[in-house]
């Protein structure tokens, strides 16, 4: 488990443009324009809640900037967005 | 009120496939769509912003697509279809853009969603399901893992170990629950009825063999370990009826776990909008009835594709087309369409007897039932655990509807999607009844979970409220 940045993202669908970052619970992500926030948190080892991958199980829902609800496997990230989490819900135990 | 000949929801393969052989024949369709490019799973996209040329296209989806840009077409992406209010009538969330059409034909292409089991450890992070591997791959060109064990039951597993081998994963085991080898050349005649389908099917499998996966036939996984993420997984030998033996256990380090058996089809509106349904475990549940001609017991409204009887790509993209041409035929009664309606049908027959047979091959084992233990989470959403069910069951309160209400299961995020058939399978086993026999919670809109807000933008009339509020309405 000692995958490091850009390893899990693959030659094919070369990313075009500039690489941004976004905030996750606080915590800078590199993301590529059109990656999806769960992509982008994959693609840096972060294991995500990501279950489904088709918006249908809404284990991935997270909160972005102040907006609820949003499934972070069909959104994609932007620059500077601000992803929460746990928004609304219990602490991992 | 907007207002179409024909509104299909979902453009995979069988909603696009429909919309074309609609526009074609002069009709107006309205194309509602949950993702924000078309495509479905199936055909699942890179996203635009991706350089041009990797965005290595199908060419069979390219030549879908070309349908999108036909001016009788309205194609609406990230847009929510969320309930059936009327006949005839559909109500859609898409942001401001939100609202309801009313149609003479509606065709459901809701496509299908995984069908994961519950086992101790299934709610680690690390464990995803087989389209959810899928798409991070095809859609992402994300890598789901680097370590990765394939386990379930059903055609998809190979199909999956396939991309993840492609994508650079080390694929440890496929595991498949059904004794797959010993049937497959028994029924290789019965295949033949679609030999280009047969062909991958074969192909897949060599490509296995050449990655040096082991595929284990007749075993499954018991167990995912790892905290606060996966890091192994215990199989063990599964017999016809779901008995397990735990003494002959092997375990694999691995850092994803892919799961899958079989796909539901997503019957939510058909079942909001009052069709009839039947339980049939070969085309993945519940599934509503249908003539020949793919229309519910509900006039005008057809279902396709996997969103009505899991059976693939192919048959998603000729029931597609024969649902526009029956609608067609309603408006139109010509000698012309009937003849390619007579050939379609026949072409759909052809593909139903290889769906059987590749059915009968991976038939699984009778239940998975004994995976579970009394700590193992049910319903994921609202972690209520078979001990918890299963002490409720004792006191009386034994009814799917019952459970659901003392326990809140299923009434999570996924509104039951991924428990509901395993509780009507503990409720059915425990008093020795069919699964089709069980009184189901009733489906409610929205169909799929909406902001409200987004509602707010709907072009309805405002109520004609009293000058008292205190007094009741139209007084």
């Amino acid at each position: 488990m000692t995958t490091s940045a850009h390893e899990r993202r693959l030659p094919v669908g070369r990313r075009r443009s500039e690489q941004f970052t976004f905030l996750a619970d606080g915590v800078a992500v590199t993301a590529w324009p059109g990656e999806s926030i769960t992509a982008a948190l994959l693609a840096e080892a972060r294991s995500p809640a990501y279950f489904c991958g088709m918006g249908v199980c809404r284990e991935c829902v997270v909160t972005v900037d102040g907006r609820p609800g949003v499934r972070a496997c069909m959104t994609p990230a932007g620059p500077g967005m601000k992803v929460d989490t746990m928004h609304g819900r219990r602490p991992r135990p | 009120m907007k207002s179409t000949d024909i509104a299909i929801v979902g453009a995979g393969p069988a909603g696009l496939a429909a919309a074309r052989e609609a526009v074609e024949s002069g009709l107006s369709v309205m194309l509602m769509d949950d993702n924000s490019q078309p495509g479905g799973q199936y055909f699942r996209q890179l996203p635009r912003q991706f350089s041009r040329v990797d965005r290595v296209r199908h060419g069979r989806a390219e030549r879908l697509f070309e349908v999108l840009d036909h001016p009788r077409l309205h194609y609406l992406p990230d847009c929510v279809v969320w309930d059936v209010p009327e006949q005839g009538i559909l109500a859609y969330a898409a942001g401001t853009g939100s609202g309801r059409v009313r149609a003479d034909a509606i065709i459901i292409a809701a496509g299908a969603t995984d069908r994961p089991l519950p086992f101790p450890g299934w709610t680690l992070p690390g464990v995803i399901t087989a389209g959810g591997s899928q798409n991070m791959i095809k859609g992402q060109a994300v890598r789901p893992g680097d370590d990765v064990v394939v386990a379930g039951n059903g055609p998809l597993l190979l199909v999956a170990a396939m991309h993840l081998i492609s994508a650079g994963a080390t694929v440890r085991a496929v595991v498949e629950a059904a004794p797959f080898q010993r049937r497959a050349w028994s029924r290789l005649a019965s295949l033949s009825w679609s030999p280009s389908l047969l062909v991958q099917a074969l192909s897949w499998r060599l490509r296995l063999a050449a990655a040096r996966v082991p595929f284990l036939t007749g075993q499954a996984v018991i167990e995912a370990h790892g905290a606060p993420a996966l890091e192994a997984v215990s199989i063990a030998p599964v017999d016809h009826r779901g008995g397990i033996n735990r003494a002959s256990v092997t375990t694999l380090e691995a850092d994803c776990l892919v799961v899958g058996n079989g796909l539901a089809p997503a019957v939510e509106l058909t079942r909001l909008a009052g069709c009839a349904h039947h339980h049939d475990p070969m085309l993945g549940g519940w599934t509503p009835r249908r003539t020949k001609d793919l229309e519910t017991t509900v006039p005008g409204l057809y279902t396709v594709g996997d969103g009505a009887a899991i059976g693939g790509v192919e048959l998603a993209l000729a029931e597609g087309r024969m649902a526009a041409l029956a609608a067609l035929l309603q408006r139109f009664p010509c000698a012309c369409l009937h003849k390619r309606r007579h050939n379609l049908a026949r072409h759909l027959d052809r593909l139903g007897r290889f769906r059987t047979a590749v059915a009968d091959i991976f038939a699984p084992p009778e239940t998975f039932l004994e995976l579970i233990t009394p700590e193992t989470p049910v319903c994921r959403c609202e972690n209520v655990t078979l001990g918890e069910l299963g002490h409720l069951a004792a006191d009386g309160a034994a009814g799917m509807v019952q459970l659901k209400s003392t326990t809140r299961l299923s009434m999570g995020r996924c509104q039951g999607r991924f428990c509901l058939a395993t509780l009507a399978d503990l409720v059915a086993t425990r008093r020795g009844i069919k699964v089709a026999d069980l009184d189901w919670p009733r489906f409610r809109p929205p169909a799929r979970p909406v902001l409200l807000g987004d509602l707010l933008h709907e072009e309805i009339p405002p109520p004609v409220l009293p000058d008292d509020p205190h007094l009741p309405r139209g007084s």
